[in-house]
């Protein structure tokens, strides 16, 4: 019964939002306005769970209830927590210009989040270097590319001769071949996401109902 | 033991290093024109009639604030520069956070009044039904529209209350200093005075507060949807922008709209500049670099910028993070991907070799 329902319920509305998406009437077409303006809306209530799991997950590591318990994961979880409900109740009090939640945020968690992004640039270096082999045509073909675009990307192309034209090249190149490799990317992803879709509303795939259902 | 020290991923950490700090202190200038993809952005500002109204959804957070926020500076400059009016959002809690220190820095430096030439809307979540919602007439829609934590309180409208309780006096004008000075923190200085201002009258100012709707502000009057602004940009490090196709989709002949990204992510929306989607792609530090270059030089210089904000009172290290913010990190971006693609060639040198040896 807890399976069925659900996948019940995500058989008769699939079928009946594709019929009205098919079917050109005023009602039709006010229906699945409806239906998108409550979607947005229903997704918002995700955060509910989302918090919960969170801290489930995080609470079995602090409590060392974690199937390979370790005092790295401990640690990581007490911070996660405190973390959480510091923000949490400072961010509930005030999140004025000039509150605690307002000063953490400038002062930790920005600065936390683009350090983390910025070591990107390290790895990036040291796997270009060790994993960028020009070893075949396809592999020559994409360092010239990628040499073309990095170069005018980054303004290197005003201090070689020619540089107008680098650029050039390189706009040229985003708009023709990058747009077609990047459209048959996402064409490719959306014939998926079509057959996924097919399959989830037919009930064939059910995996997202958890539980190895 | 100096092998062991100086291994490849310390000399290659270190030289990326060395790279960047070089980038900042050395007295490279890199210069860009505005290339094809971001001119229509530029272009459309600059013939943008006076008083005419933008929408702009920032939509990045700290892992790409430096790439990112300078593209929303120097647009933003630009509008104002010209007159256009801007309406700030932020689909997320952190961009929205962040949004609010650019815009009302700005307005503050160009004399910009909250509500009538600027107004952030905060956090508009869920951005979908947000979008949607910009594109039907939201005034035919039932109820009021919170504008985020924003509020318009007149304190004349308060007088009453002051002369019957002189103790809330210094509370209400704090409250209406701060919508003055554009914070939208009336609401919270609201709510940590409730003890002090009394439950009749927070009640009142709470009322008053919760029946803001949209038509209270200024710069709302004149429009109804996509087609009343000038145009809807999104500023992001993710892939935010392609929420505003997806869902603004019903309007593509009212809506005019481009999307400022981090570099990473720029090829993914040329497929959008392609299909005529977007009118301009706006390429992380090369495109803001690009735009504030063309600011500079046609409207007002680095200077007069900083000269600005100065007069307008903001300490050194906001105005050193807003002027020249993008042309400043463009020598680092550069003296970093010419490292990387020295260290390419390093590697592939080394490879031939070897395999040139093990034949």
């Amino acid at each position: 019964m807890q399976r069925n329902i659900p996948l019940f319920l995500v058989f008769i509305l699939g079928i009946i939002y594709v019929l009205l998406t098919f079917i050109e009437t005023s009602w039709s077409e006010g229906a699945v306005r409806l239906a998108s303006s409550w979607a947005p809306l229903l997704s918002m209530w995700a955060i509910v769970p989302a918090t919960y799991v969170t801290l489930a997950s995080y609470g079995r590591r602090l409590t060392k209830r974690d199937r390979n318990p370790t005092t790295q994961k401990a640690i990581l979880a007490g911070v996660t927590y405190v973390a959480f409900f510091t923000m949490l109740i400072s961010g509930l009090k005030s999140n004025a210009e000039g509150s605690l939640f307002d000063w953490m945020f400038r002062n930790i968690q920005i600065p936390v989040t683009s350090t983390m992004f910025s070591l990107l640039t390290f790895y990036i270096a040291s796997a270009a270097y060790r994993a960028f082999r020009v070893s075949r045509a396809h592999t020559s073909l994409l360092m010239v590319f990628a040499v073309l675009v990095m170069v005018t990307n980054t303004g290197m192309h005003t201090y070689i001769p020619f540089g107008q034209y680098w650029n050039e090249f390189s706009t040229w190149f985003l708009m023709t071949g990058n747009v077609a490799a990047k459209r048959a990317i996402l064409i490719g992803v959306a014939v998926g996401m079509l057959a996924t879709n097919i399959r989830i509303i037919f009930g064939i795939e059910r995996s997202w109902m958890g539980g190895g259902a | 033991m100096w092998k062991k020290i100086f291994t490849t991923r310390v000399i290659i950490n270190t030289v990326v290093l060395i790279s960047v700090v070089l980038g900042v202190y050395l007295p490279i200038k890199i210069t860009m024109p505005l290339s094809p993809e971001v001119q229509n952005a530029v272009h459309l500002i600059e013939n943008a009639e006076p008083g005419s109204t933008a929408m702009i959804s920032i939509n990045y957070a700290g892992s790409s604030i430096a790439e990112t926020e300078p593209i929303a500076v120097a647009l933003i400059r630009l509008c104002f520069l010209k007159d256009v009016n801007v309406i700030i959002c932020g689909f997320f809690p952190e961009p929205a956070q962040l949004a609010e220190g650019v815009i009302s820095t700005l307005g503050k430096t160009y004399g910009k009044k909250p509500g009538e030439d600027y107004l952030n809307l905060g956090l508009c979540y869920p951005y979908d039904a947000f979008i949607l919602g910009w594109g039907r007439d939201y005034k035919q829609q039932t109820g009021s529209i919170s504008v985020g934590d924003m509020v318009h309180l007149d304190p004349s409208e308060y007088t009453d209350l002051v002369t019957s309780n002189p103790s809330v006096e210094s509370v209400i004008n704090s409250i209406a200093t701060t919508i003055g000075e554009d914070r939208y923190i009336a609401a919270h200085l609201l709510d940590q005075h409730q003890e002090e201002l009394g439950e009749t009258v927070y009640q009142l100012l709470k009322e008053q507060l919760e029946t803001v709707t949209r038509d209270d502000w200024p710069i709302l009057q004149p429009i109804d949807g996509f087609g009343d602004l000038l145009f809807c940009a999104d500023i992001t490090g993710t892939s935010s922008y392609q929420s505003w196709i997806i869902w603004s989709s019903d309007y593509r002949d009212e809506i005019t709209y481009f999307a400022g990204t981090t570099a990473i992510s720029a090829p993914e929306a040329y497929q959008f500049l392609q299909a005529e989607q977007m009118i301009s792609v706006i390429p992380g530090y090369r495109g803001a670099t690009e735009i504030e270059t063309y600011v500079n030089n046609q409207y007002q210089s680095a200077d007069l910028f900083r000269k600005q904000m100065e007069q307008a009172g903001f300490p050194k290290e906001v105005i050193a993070a807003y002027v020249g913010g993008a042309s400043r990190g463009m020598p680092s971006l550069a003296l970093v991907h010419a490292c990387i693609l020295i260290l390419v060639l390093i590697g592939n040198i080394q490879y031939f070799l070897n395999r040139k040896k093990e034949a």
